[in-house]
C-alpha cells in the first residue's frame, strides 16, 4: 500500500493488510463504467459519483450460501470451507508480530458469519479515523452495477471517536450461486459527514407545500429558469454541468474567504 | 428443385460444473480465535447459529 500522507486529512486510512489495495479517491467515471453520455453531461451523476473514497476488497473472494449456511473461498485456497468466521490468510501470525505484546491474539477477522447466517460482515483490511465532527458513510460505491445476489448495507460511523476496523455487512440473496469479490473492483464508499450534515434537527426539518397553487412566486420564477428557458433558446448541452463546475472552481465552498 | 433443408444444430452437452470441493475442517490459514467481534458481529452469543 502506497503511502499519501496530507496535513490534518478529514479522513485517515490505514493499512493493516500488506499487498492489499490502497483506498482510491471515488472516481466521476465509476472506473470508466458509466455512459460517455452521463459522464459529460450530468454534473449530479458525476458528483455523486466522485463523493469519497472506494475501499477494496484485500483479496478476492467467494461466498456461497444454500439457504442454510455460508461457505467461502479465496485466491490461492485449495477447497471452500465453512464460514463462521477466518482471519485474512496468514494475518493473524503478522498482526502479532507488529501489534504491541498486550494486543498480540487480538486480530480483526476478515470475514464473520453474523447471527444471521445470511449476513456476512467483511473487514477491507483497514482501519480508519476521521477529524474531529466528521463522521463516515460506508456505503455501496455510487453508480456501479454489482452482482444482484449481495446487498449492501449503509452505516454512518463516529470515526473521530471510534477508531476500528473500516468494514461492511452485506447480505446474501441468491442461494447455490457463488458470488465472486475481486480485489479490482471496489466494495464500498466511504464518504466523509460532518456531523451538522445528519444532525437530528436538520433531518426534522423540513416543511412541505402540498398543492401546486401552493408554489410561491419566487418558485415560479426558478421553474421557469432552470427548466423552461432552457428548453425554448438554444443552449449549449451541458450547461448546468459547466455552471456548476464554475462555480467549483471559484473557491471552496467550505473554507469561505 | 433441390431441398436445401438445414440440418438441425446439434447442442453439444453442457459443460459440467463441478460441485466445489467443501472441506470441512477450519483452513488453518484462515483460523480465527473468536476473540474479536465488532460491528453486528458483536451481536449476543445467543443470537448467533
Amino acid at each position: 500500500m502506497t503511502e499519501a500522507r496530507q496535513p490534518n486529512p478529514t479522513v485517515t486510512f490505514y493499512g493493516a493488510i500488506p499487498g492489499s489495495r490502497a483506498p482510491l479517491r471515488a472516481d466521476p467515471s465509476v472506473l470508466g463504467t458509466l455512459p460517455a453520455r452521463g459522464f459529460q453531461y450530468c454534473e449530479a451523476l458525476r458528483a455523486a459519483s466522485s463523493f469519497g473514497w472506494y475501499a477494496f476488497p484485500p483479496i478476492d473472494f467467494s461466498l456461497l450460501w444454500d439457504g442454510s449456511e455460508v461457505i467461502w473461498t479465496y485466491r490461492g485456497a485449495k477447497a471452500w470451507y465453512p464460514l463462521k468466521s477466518a482471519q485474512y490468510p496468514g494475518f493473524s501470525r503478522y498482526f502479532d508480530d507488529v501489534a504491541p505484546k498486550r494486543l498480540r491474539g487480538f486480530a480483526p477477522p476478515f470475514l464473520t458469519s453474523t447471527w444471521d447466517p445470511s449476513l456476512i460482515q467483511v473487514w477491507t483490511g483497514l482501519f480508519v479515523e476521521s477529524a474531529p465532527d466528521w463522521s463516515i458513510l460506508v456505503r455501496p460505491p455510487a453508480n456501479l452495477q454489482r452482482h444482484e445476489g449481495y446487498h449492501l448495507y449503509e452505516g454512518i460511523v463516529e470515526s473521530d471517536r471510534w477508531f476500528g476496523p473500516l468494514f461492511t455487512n452485506l447480505r446474501l440473496v441468491k442461494t447455490d450461486v457463488p458470488i465472486h469479490f475481486s480485489t479490482e473492483v471496489p466494495l464500498i464508499q466511504v464518504q466523509p459527514l460532518h456531523r451538522t450534515a445528519y444532525a437530528e434537527e436538520i433531518s426534522n426539518s423540513f416543511s412541505l407545500a402540498g398543492d401546486l397553487a401552493d408554489l410561491p412566486a419566487d418558485a415560479w420564477s426558478r421553474y421557469e429558469q432552470a427548466i423552461v428557458k432552457p428548453n425554448v433558446e438554444p443552449r449549449p448541452a451541458g450547461a448546468y454541468a459547466a455552471s456548476v463546475r464554475r462555480r467549483r472552481k471559484s473557491g471552496c465552498p467550505v473554507h469561505i474567504t | 428443385m433441390s431441398s436445401s433443408k438445414k440440418q438441425p444444430a446439434v447442442r453439444k452437452a453442457a459443460k459440467k460444473i463441478a460441485a466445489p470441493r467443501v472441506v470441512r475442517s477450519q483452513d488453518p490459514a484462515t483460523a480465527d480465535s473468536g476473540k474479536i467481534r465488532f460491528g453486528s458481529g458483536s451481536a449476543p452469543a445467543s443470537l448467533r447459529k
